[in-house]
């Protein structure tokens, strides 16, 4: 490329400076992009509440709304841990099938029990898409 | 180099500089989307809710109903499992986390976890207790 008595390349260097500004611009918006498709969760929409309902014999999940959100979601399976420390043994539940796309949430809730106790219960969903 | 090379180096570099800048504010933004799992100011609202039977932690043969704090702040004069109780919660909800639960009430004090000089995140609450007063809880997590 020739440049002239002034070391310029003229039509060129700007050509060439659009291009790397092309470049890095493009870049930034395939990272923007790829931010966002990773920041989507789909347990963002769970309900916590109305995954556990009370039983006599303790806190249960709610199977009905568990497969009703794998429904909603189009997932491909989900599981659910349920536990309440020291009073009750943990309890899981899964539907369809794992896969290696997973999201995973720990959610805490109040329960109320037996005998009118209110206690803290967690709730651990993994969601495979 | 010349000026003009000058003003294209410098124009190189802020623009350098305004994307480094739009990278890092769609960074914050991006992780500020993520639920975060539970943290102290939750767990600390839910052991301010909770109620279980006298029965359940103490010795004392009594089904009465009582909140967990009332039954910490007589922890601290009286021998009470609400410690073995909180750590199985405790460890349950931030599993390998290391934490540090602090409380006291009038003057005396009860911790469980070990203590470190900072915490990712820390809350505090004061809550009131049925014999009178209120018990300060402490809740850091590393």
């Amino acid at each position: 490329m020739k440049k002239n008595h002034r070391g310029e390349m003229g039509f060129m260097e700007s050509m060439v400076s659009m291009m790397a500004v092309i470049v890095v611009i493009g870049l930034y918006l395939v990272f923007v992009t790829t931010s966002v498709v990773s920041a989507y969760s789909p347990l963002e929409d769970l309900d916590p509440e109305s995954l556990i309902i009370d039983s006599p014999g303790g806190p249960e999940i709610s199977e009905s709304y568990a497969y009703m959100f794998v429904m909603n979601e189009g997932l491909k399976g989900m599981t659910i841990t349920l536990s309440v420390p020291w009073f009750f043994e943990p309890k899981k539940m899964t539907i369809g099938v794992s896969s290696d796309a997973e999201y995973s949430q720990t959610f805490l809730s109040m329960t109320e029990n037996p005998n009118g106790r209110m206690l803290p219960a967690m709730v651990e969903v993994r969601a495979f898409v | 180099m010349n000026n003009r090379g000058m003003t294209a180096f410098v124009d190189a570099m802020i623009f350098l500089v305004v994307i480094m800048i739009a990278i890092s504010v769609t960074i914050t933004s991006t992780n500020n989307e993520n639920r975060q799992d539970a943290g102290p100011d939750e767990l600390l609202t839910l052991i301010s809710r909770t109620e279980v039977r006298l029965s359940d932690i103490t010795d004392i043969e009594d089904d009465t109903l009582v909140y967990l704090p009332d039954i910490m702040a007589l922890s601290l004069i009286q021998e009470t499992e609400v410690e073995e109780y909180l750590g199985e919660l405790l460890d349950s909800v931030f599993g390998m986390k290391r934490y540090f639960l602090h409380y006291e009430y009038d003057d005396n004090e009860g911790s469980i976890g070990t203590e470190y000089s900072f915490y990712s995140i820390q809350d505090s609450r004061s809550i009131p207790v049925s014999t009178g007063g209120s018990i300060n809880i402490t809740l850091g997590i590393l």
